[in-house]
């Protein structure tokens, strides 16, 4: 019987695999996957450069040639503007670096899980889990498919498999987002118009006519740029092609047309719907979720990578002490569920607001200065192990303003999304 | 009355320049609707508050962003007055 299994080879489990092999603990990682294998989700935060450097990465990702990112862009609708925060103007605590990193998801996490291998973590490729017997009272059992058919036992079993969510659908705990149903067209361009220093690197949002839509903007490498475009399901439904919705999309706004004339594809269009969800626990007796698999919102604020990375390291200090103490059951765990709720309602609550205000946003934080300093911070990731923060109270205030007032110029632009 | 119309020929220029080059406009009417008629959006709202509050030294609070503030240029001037007053 090993100690963990975790199911899922991707940032979560190969961060938790190398934390805990590098604590010496008999851990087993399992991916579906043969790596490198594409995935969406390919800007971080500087939040996730604190765990990155825990796992001894950081250095590989200056030299591989991953893109720097140094601060984010928004685009209004109409007319033509951008509104910038740079990440240097509030470093977060304890990164070494005022920026972090647009990365290649195929090579970003096929190094990650390779780093786990290097630190002494049992990494099988090709081994989808089927099946968890949980058996509260025993070890925990999983089913593997795939290349390697097998049965595992271990003391703790960690789902890892990000918006497959095992663990979820098995037990029936997965709850879709009643308020977002984003539907997400995207791909690879060549000959996007960045714009011009210092913001051409950065991650451009551009807000778009569409209900809740926008576009992101992100450099993988000097030639190509991951584009893609989203808005409310129901707007893809009334246009029924996929690739009229993707391009008309970056025809929508004057900014964008600057920056998406002269784009070209590289890739086919890929999609992605029904992203929005939460778990009812995230962890149990011998069991525990991190990353997607626990909760996955909106790409808005490029956070999932950051969460995914946070989640392991708090999971793998979780465990540490739940294996030395012989207490694997879900009390030892309450602690870890406390400290990942806390850090993903935050980012919750920003999203909530942010869509409600859409293109209102960049109103706000010009307006704010006196915020600019928290927002900054939380553009950045630092949502975890903090108290209720100032600059989303007065979102929610600037919101109920507006409501509020009768005549109000902003009433209009404001959006349906509920804020309770 | 010379302070007046001083005060008016400033907050038209704010207007007009707030619109942005893309707006092409040498003068505009006193009346003419700033949303409806002339095109403004969040952008150029936030830079005509932002050059009200610069040339006139004042603050224009959220929930004075109303339709009857920034209706045109002459009700414009009415708030302006009433700020300064």
């Amino acid at each position: 019987m090993h100690d963990v299994i975790i199911a899922g080879g991707g940032p979560a489990g190969s961060a938790l695999g190398s934390l805990l092999a590098s604590a010496g603990v008999d851990v087993v990682l399992l991916e579906k996957e043969h790596h490198p294998r594409e995935h969406v989700g390919e800007s971080l935060v500087t939040s996730a450069n604190l765990v990155l450097g825990e796992l001894g990465v950081l250095d590989w990702m200056e030299e591989v040639g991953f893109v720097k990112k140094s601060g984010a862009s928004w685009h209004p609708p109409s007319g033509s503007a951008e509104i910038s925060l740079n990440f240097a103007e509030l470093p977060l605590p304890g990164s070494d670096r005022p920026y972090t990193f647009h990365v290649d998801r195929a090579k970003f996490d096929h190094h990650l899980i390779n780093r786990a291998a290097e630190l002494g973590c049992d990494v099988r490729e090709g081994a989808r889990v089927r099946h968890v017997d949980l058996n509260p009272s025993g070890a925990r059992e999983v089913h593997v498919n795939g290349d390697q058919k097998s049965k595992l036992r271990a003391r703790v079993v960690v789902d890892a498999t990000g918006r497959g969510t095992l663990l979820g659908n098995q037990l029936g705990i997965k709850r879709h987002d009643p308020l977002f149903d984003q539907f997400a067209a995207y791909t690879w361009c060549e000959n996007v118009n960045r714009g011009p220093d210092p913001t051409s690197d950065y991650i451009h949002i551009y807000f778009t006519p569409l209900t809740r839509g926008w576009v992101w903007q992100i450099p993988i490498t000097d030639s190509i740029t991951s584009v893609g475009v989203v808005a409310d399901k129901s707007t893809y439904r009334e246009y029924g092609d996929l690739s009229s919705w993707f391009w008309d999309g970056l025809r929508s706004t004057p900014d964008l047309r600057t920056a998406m004339h002269e784009a070209k594809a590289v890739r086919p269009l890929l999609t992605e719907r029904d992203y929005s969800y939460s778990l009812d626990r995230f962890s149990g007796d011998g069991w525990l979720l991190v990353g997607d698999a626990a909760r996955f919102v909106d790409p808005i604020f490029s956070s999932g990578v950051s969460v995914a990375l946070h989640s392991a390291k708090f999971a793998a200090e979780s465990i540490l002490l739940s294996l030395e103490q012989g207490d694997v059951s879900h009390r030892a765990y309450a602690a870890y569920e406390d400290r990942l709720r806390q850090g993903v309602d935050i980012w919750y609550d920003f999203i909530r607001l942010y869509y409600k205000l859409m293109n209102l946003f960049t109103y706000f934080v010009l307006r704010r200065p006196e915020h600019r300093v928290q927002l900054v911070r939380l553009l950045q990731g630092d949502v975890f192990d903090r108290s209720e923060l100032d600059v989303l109270k007065a979102m929610r205030a600037f919101v109920r303003t507006v409501e509020q007032t009768p005549g109000h110029v902003w009433q209009s632009a404001l959006t349906d999304m509920p804020l309770d | 009355m010379r302070g007046t119309d001083d005060r008016r020929a400033q907050i038209r220029a704010l207007v007009i320049d707030s619109l942005g080059p893309e707006s092409d406009l040498p003068t505009i009417d006193d009346d003419a609707a700033l949303f409806d008629d002339l095109g403004m959006d969040s952008a150029s709202l936030l830079r005509l508050v932002t050059g009200l509050e610069a040339a006139f030294q004042i603050q224009v609070e959220d929930d004075e962003l109303r339709h009857d503030v920034f209706q045109n240029v002459s009700s414009l001037d009415d708030f302006v007055q009433r700020k300064l007053g």
